[in-house]
């Protein structure tokens, strides 16, 4: 590609996980594996109803219970209005969460917390507390929320940074660019299409889980299973009105957060209870709390008006979003921005263009990060609608993708008008391999031979589809990260880094960058990661940031080491650094002359002018380069009974250099069928009471082995000037294909387009037979 | 599990019918004891497993006698589980829960707890299976029988369950609608038939997850009886199974949807059945 | 009551309550290797193999375990080496966050113990009682082919 591409020694190989042995092996390596003496067990009591005051709650009988350490209730506990979303300070989330408050917002929302000796004596005392509700009316959807007269949620005096409590409107975005009309109206083809799209829960299989302790010296110690180490040692900070100095958060292996750990969930319960007694406490979710009273995606409505002219080039893309953001606002703003910054600049042709929307308060489970963060949502409308305009101009859908999409040396004026929550930043894009992507995804499907067919066996009838899709790199000029390195006498390297590895493979992908600047094999690197009082800050792992920012972070540590490395070898070989070569675990200068980098360390740490070799760097990107891809599907719908069955899926993503490609795919195929589960089985129901109906794996279905279609990605050769050996990133997009691709492939088998997801056999049927 | 004071291995079914009488109804008896993790009645606090009693078994003598806590893995790889009726409850047993429940599920268990959605009760619906129950003595029951009574709070020990042998011409076949792979049944079709010189000599169809527990229906059965197998008796066979359940909306599915499925599920049992018995298509 | 269980070799005795699970159990005792996911038998995260069998340890009472023979994770290294399935996963790609390994690796050693050559289809079943939700599954099924194919070549 460019001249900047090295043969790399250990980025670019599919190395094994540093961390994977003593998973394999079931090491007590999380967070629940841990026991300390005297631990106490931490309970919740929820909200049975949707919407209430809380006029009493009489812990007498509960402190009565033997065994019991500690009641929590909105009485004796802070008063703090905060934000649990886990993001960089000041938060775009309202300061809209107390730690128990005075109403209650949706069933499951706390009331009380119990501490005791054991679990069952925890449990018994919450059956003890008797709590006064005054019901109020609940708000089930946002039709609810927005009609005149509809109850205020958030109608507390002190909170923050909601848009217009009073209509619950947590957020409200318009943005525009060019003339839309104009645009419509100099438009052939004008295509409207409104989708709706689910709750759905990210199911981690381990759930939320921390445990605190105090240490030695009385500090407050957070071990705690999450995204965001950093922001929840600040956030417990703040809320409990502890200085940061006394808090120290670990984050231990982590059982998978797909966003739903990018939150202070647990962690300020836990810490008060140790911060009165001063004793460790353990507190875990269950799963039923894990899908109730956790977090999950927010359900959006989505309507999206295109125009284009008979040329297939759009003239005007409208994208209007609503979106149901739960009973508290966090990620509310952020998410409904991403549905348009991560979308509309994908189709830059478009020289006008609105985005507009509202994340508006409901009664109902609480909405927060879910990977893709409102891109997936928003290009289920969006790919739709361009699939249906391809129609009307008689053009190859891919056809008309290439007409429309965003190349390397172009920028969208969308950049800078919406980034997330404010402002954007304003980019021209130095790597788009989406052409490639489209082609080589087109040829693998086997696009030409079967789009359009209908091939019928049996009652089932098969379909393609395909879409394509842009994410985002981190959160330029806001996100940062940074990277320690030192050296030691054996010529490993002790790599500390904030950056924060929920089971994606960041300790590994960041050790790769290193020892690759290194010179040294990946072994040699041994990762301490997401420990505040240890590593450096890291904003944690969101908006798909570790290997492009971190990895950057990482990069010039390892960078400004290495050039300590020469200079100690260059006063030991009495050469320049100019005339040095590192390779191979040695420094070689000129005449054949030679130090082992073990030899350097001596040196250094002992022998002359003796200092620690080693490093410290961040990064703030300046740009958050796209990862692109094409997604193609092949379905098979049953005619007789509407089932979907998903034949073959094929990704072909642009991400830059893959650090590490083994890893790169894996986080693309479990966002696929993460997605595939979102697209066909998975959906929330809510009774009219505003209570979750199926909170478990029983009634909440994800795809299983045995429902995996085939599944083909395909890592496109791309390089990144900005990103760190050429890398962008890859841990979300892969979520956003199915829904839109799947939709169109069952347009193409049957004729028939569906509006709301997931298409269930039920759904897809009454569509085939013309019916809502 | 607090409140379970007593956990008691019997060697025996008569010292396990000894200790449930003793005991009343603080007792429980348990198979693999899956359903009383899940749903236990308040009030138990003894469990009475009766894994140890000599039930395991699964033996080909007169059709197919399985023991009470033969587990579902066990029936599988018996070599009844792959002959009988060319390998019914091997095939349809793979469908049931997922491989680590059924190593530890029992058909006792399963009788005992009759969930709705139950694939193996259809099932043994129509393969016109007989219970061995034991409540002070043995004595032989329908399936049928054996649930009512359990409806109606008897709760005689299931010793065995019997299976008779398959008449020449006779096959089985088994539908189940269900969202993923590892799901209980949306709907599911068991049916059977014994079709000889192109006409049907015995024909039952029983239809489950309606949401309501599977029961045979008559109707349906009706109309094959005694009739040729073409895809039109087929088609009012299933037409009448569909109009015949009772069907309700839940969170699954529509009452309507769930008639759609019974119908198709109804008919594709009846075509595998004539395809494989030899009937005319 | 007490219970006399062969863990990993190792015979046990324990002192339980009588209600208490299997999974709790062995957690108890200090195999953190078996995992919590959802204590109802939906996830597997917590299976372990009983007399050769791999079931939800949520789901056994522990005193059913009483006499028998049981093998969590932590049991399948042998003098240091890893089970050709660990060593599979490893290769393949196959742990992420490695939350449901044990249980996965669990139901595959059971597959292999009795299939030499399974079929994708056999993997996929003996799997699909393990959730997981970071990998996709496609490589713990290559990574079984991988175990099952290495396993013929070199048997134990």
């Amino acid at each position: 590609m460019t001249d900047e591409r090295r043969d790399f020694r250990v980025v670019g190989r599919s190395e094994r996980k540093v961390d994977g042995r003593a998973l394999v092996t079931g090491k007590p390596i999380f967070v629940a594996d841990l026991k300390l003496a005297g631990t106490l067990h931490v309970k919740i009591l929820g909200s049975p109803h949707a919407h209430a005051h809380v006029l009493r709650v009489d812990t007498s009988g509960a402190e009565a219970v033997p065994g019991v350490a500690c009641v929590l209730t909105r009485d004796n506990t802070p008063t703090t209005r905060h934000t649990t979303a886990g993001q960089g300070f000041p938060e775009p989330s309202p300061y809209d969460t107390r730690m128990f408050d005075d109403k209650v917002r949706f069933v499951g929302d706390r009331v009380a917390a119990v501490a005791a000796d054991t679990e069952e004596a925890a449990l018994a005392a919450l059956r003890e507390i008797r709590v006064d509700y005054e019901p109020l009316e609940p708000v089930l959807s946002i039709d609810d929320a927005r009609r005149d007269g509809a109850p205020q949620i958030h109608d507390e005096a002190d909170a923050r940074g909601i848009y217009d409590a009073s209509r619950n409107v947590v957020a409200d975005i318009d943005i525009d660019v060019g003339d839309l009309e104009e645009g419509f109206a100099a438009s052939d083809e004008l295509v409207e299409v409104t989708c709706e799209t689910q709750y759905a829960q990210h199911t981690p299989i381990e759930t939320h889980v921390v445990y605190s302790y105090l240490d030695p010296d009385g500090r407050l110690v957070l071990r705690t299973s999450t995204q965001v180490p950093f922001h929840v040692r600040r956030i417990v900070a703040t809320t409990l009105g502890i200085p940061i100095r006394r808090i120290r958060v670990i984050k231990p292996r982590v059982g998978g957060g797909f966003g739903a750990k990018q939150e202070v969930l647990l962690e300020d319960i836990a810490a008060l209870v140790t911060w009165r007694t001063g004793r460790p406490a353990f507190l875990q979710l269950s799963r039923k709390e894990e899908f109730v009273a956790a977090r999950t995606r927010h359900p959006m409505h989505i309507r999206v008006r295109l125009g284009a002219g008979r040329d297939g080039v759009l003239r005007a893309v409208e994208m209007e979003a609503r979106s149901n953001t739960g009973a508290y606002g966090a990620h509310g703003l952020t998410v409904l921005s991403n549905a348009g910054s991560k979308t509309l600049p994908l189709y830059n042709k478009a020289q006008n263009a609105r985005f507009y929307g509202q994340a508006v308060y409901t009664t109902l489970p609480v909405a927060g990060a879910y990977r893709g963060y409102g891109a997936t949502q928003a290009y289920f409308p969006l790919e739709t609608a361009m699939d249906e305009l391809a129609e009307r101009l008689g053009l190859d859908p891919i056809e008309l993708r290439r007409r429309n999409h965003i190349r390397a040396g172009e920028t969208s004026p969308i950049f800078v008008k919406l980034g997330e929550g404010r402002e954007g930043v304003s980019q021209t894009l130095k790597s788009c391999e989406l052409e490639r992507c489209l082609e080589v995804g087109a040829q693998r499907i086997g696009w030409q031979e079967k789009r359009g067919r209908k091939r019928r066996d049996g009652s089932w009838v098969h379909g393609v589809g395909m879409t394509v899709m842009m994410q985002g790199s981190g959160i330029p000029q806001i996100d940062m990260a940074a990277a320690t390195i030192k050296m030691n006498e054996d010529a490993s390297f002790n790599l500390l880094i904030g950056a924060t590895d929920i089971g994606t493979g960041s300790d590994t992908v960041l050790a790769q960058i290193a020892a690759e600047v290194l010179g040294v094999p990946l072994d040699r690197i041994l990762v301490t990661s997401s420990d505040t009082d240890v590593t450096p800050f890291d904003v944690g792992a969101y908006a798909s940031s570790t290997t492009y920012v971190s990895g950057k972070a990482v990069e010039r540590a390892a960078e400004r080491t290495r050039a300590q490395i020469l200079d100690v070898a260059a006063a030991a070989l009495a050469a320049d650094v100019s005339e040095l070569t590192l390779a191979d675990g040695a420094v070689l200068g000129p005449n054949g002359t030679r130090i082992s980098l073990s030899d350097v360390c001596l040196r250094a740490m002992y022998a002359s002018d003796q200092f620690q070799i080693g490093a410290i760097a961040s990064c703030v990107p300046s740009e958050s380069p796209p990862p692109f891809l094409a997604n193609f599907a092949e379905v098979a719908v049953d005619t007789e009974t509407g089932r979907v069955r998903v034949v073959r899926y094929v990704a072909a993503v642009d991400c830059g250099t893959p650090i590490n490609p083994r890893l790169a795919e894996g986080q693309m195929e479990g966002a696929i069928v993460n997605g595939i589960g979102y697209a066909l089985t998975e959906e929330m129901l809510l009774s009219s009471q505003g209570r979750v109906r199926n909170p478990s794996w029983f009634d909440y279905k994800i795809l299983g082995a045995l429902d995996v279609p085939p599944i083909e990605v395909i890592l496109v050769d791309s390089y990144e000037p900005t990103g760190p050996m050429g890398a962008k990133s890859i841990g979300e997009i892969g979520i956003n294909g199915p829904i839109p691709t799947i939709a169109n492939a069952i347009y193409d088998a049957v004729g028939v387009r569906l509006w709301r997801s997931p298409f269930t056999a039920e759904r897809v049927l009454a569509a085939m037979r013309g019916r809502p | 599990m607090t409140g379970i004071r007593e956990y008691l291995r019997p060697a025996s079914i008569e010292d396990a019918w000894a200790e449930l009488s003793a005991r009343g109804e603080a007792a429980r008896p348990i198979g693999g004891g899956i359903d009383v993790h899940l749903y236990v009645p308040p009030g138990t606090t003894v469990l009475v497993d009766l894994t140890q009693a000599g039930l395991s078994y699964v033996r080909e003598e007169d059709g197919v006698v399985i023991g009470a806590t033969a587990t579902f893995t066990q029936i599988r790889e018996s070599t009844a589980g792959e002959s009988y009726l060319g390998g019914v409850l091997r095939d349809v047993l793979a469908r049931v829960a997922s491989p680590l429940q059924r190593n530890l599920g029992t058909v006792g268990g399963t009788l005992g707890s009759a969930h709705p959605w139950s694939d193996v009760i259809p099932l043994l619906l129509v393969l016109d299976a007989s219970v061995v129950v034991y409540d002070g003595a043995r004595r032989t029951e329908s399936v049928a029988d054996y649930l009512a009574g359990r409806a109606a709070g008897e709760r005689p020990l299931l010793v065995e369950v019997r299976l008779p042998p398959a008449a020449a011409g006779s096959a089985c076949a088994f539908e189940k609608f269900a969202a993923t792979g590892f799901d209980v049944a949306t709907l599911n079709c068991a049916c059977f038939a014994t079709v000889r010189a192109g006409r049907c000599e015995a024909a039952r169809i029983a239809v489950g997850g309606t949401p309501g527990l599977a029961v045979k229906l008559a109707d349906a059965e009706g109309h094959l009886m005694g009739q040729r197998w073409n895809p039109k008796t087929i088609a009012r066979a299933a037409a009448a199974a569909a109009a015949a359940i009772d069907a309700r909306d839940d969170r699954r599915a529509t009452a309507a949807y769930r008639r759609k499925l019974a119908q198709v599920g109804v008919a594709r049992c009846l075509r595998r059945i004539c395809a494989e018995g030899g009937g005319t298509e | 009551m007490t219970i006399t269980v062969t863990i990993n070799g190792s015979l046990r005795t324990l002192t339980i309550d009588p209600g208490d699970r299997l999974l709790d159990v062995l957690r108890r005792e200090g195999y953190m290797g078996v995992k919590v996911g959802c204590r109802t038998g939906d996830c597997g995260a917590c299976a372990v193999l009983l007399d050769g069998r791999a079931v939800n340890s949520c789901l056994v009472f522990a005193a059913k375990a009483d006499r028998a023979d049981v093998v969590t994770i932590e049991g399948l290294e042998r003098d240091g080496q890893l089970h050709p399935v660990q060593e599979a996963f490893l290769d393949e790609g196959a742990v992420q966050c490695g939350y449901c390994t044990p249980g996965m690796v669990i139901s595959a050693v059971d597959l292999l113990s009795r299939t030499a050559d399974p079929t994708e289809e056999e993997i996929r079943e003996a799997l699909s009682g393990n959730l997981c939700r970071c990998t996709g599954y496609v490589k713990q099924i290559q990574a079984v082919k991988r175990a099952a194919e290495r396993m013929r070549r070199d048997p134990r």
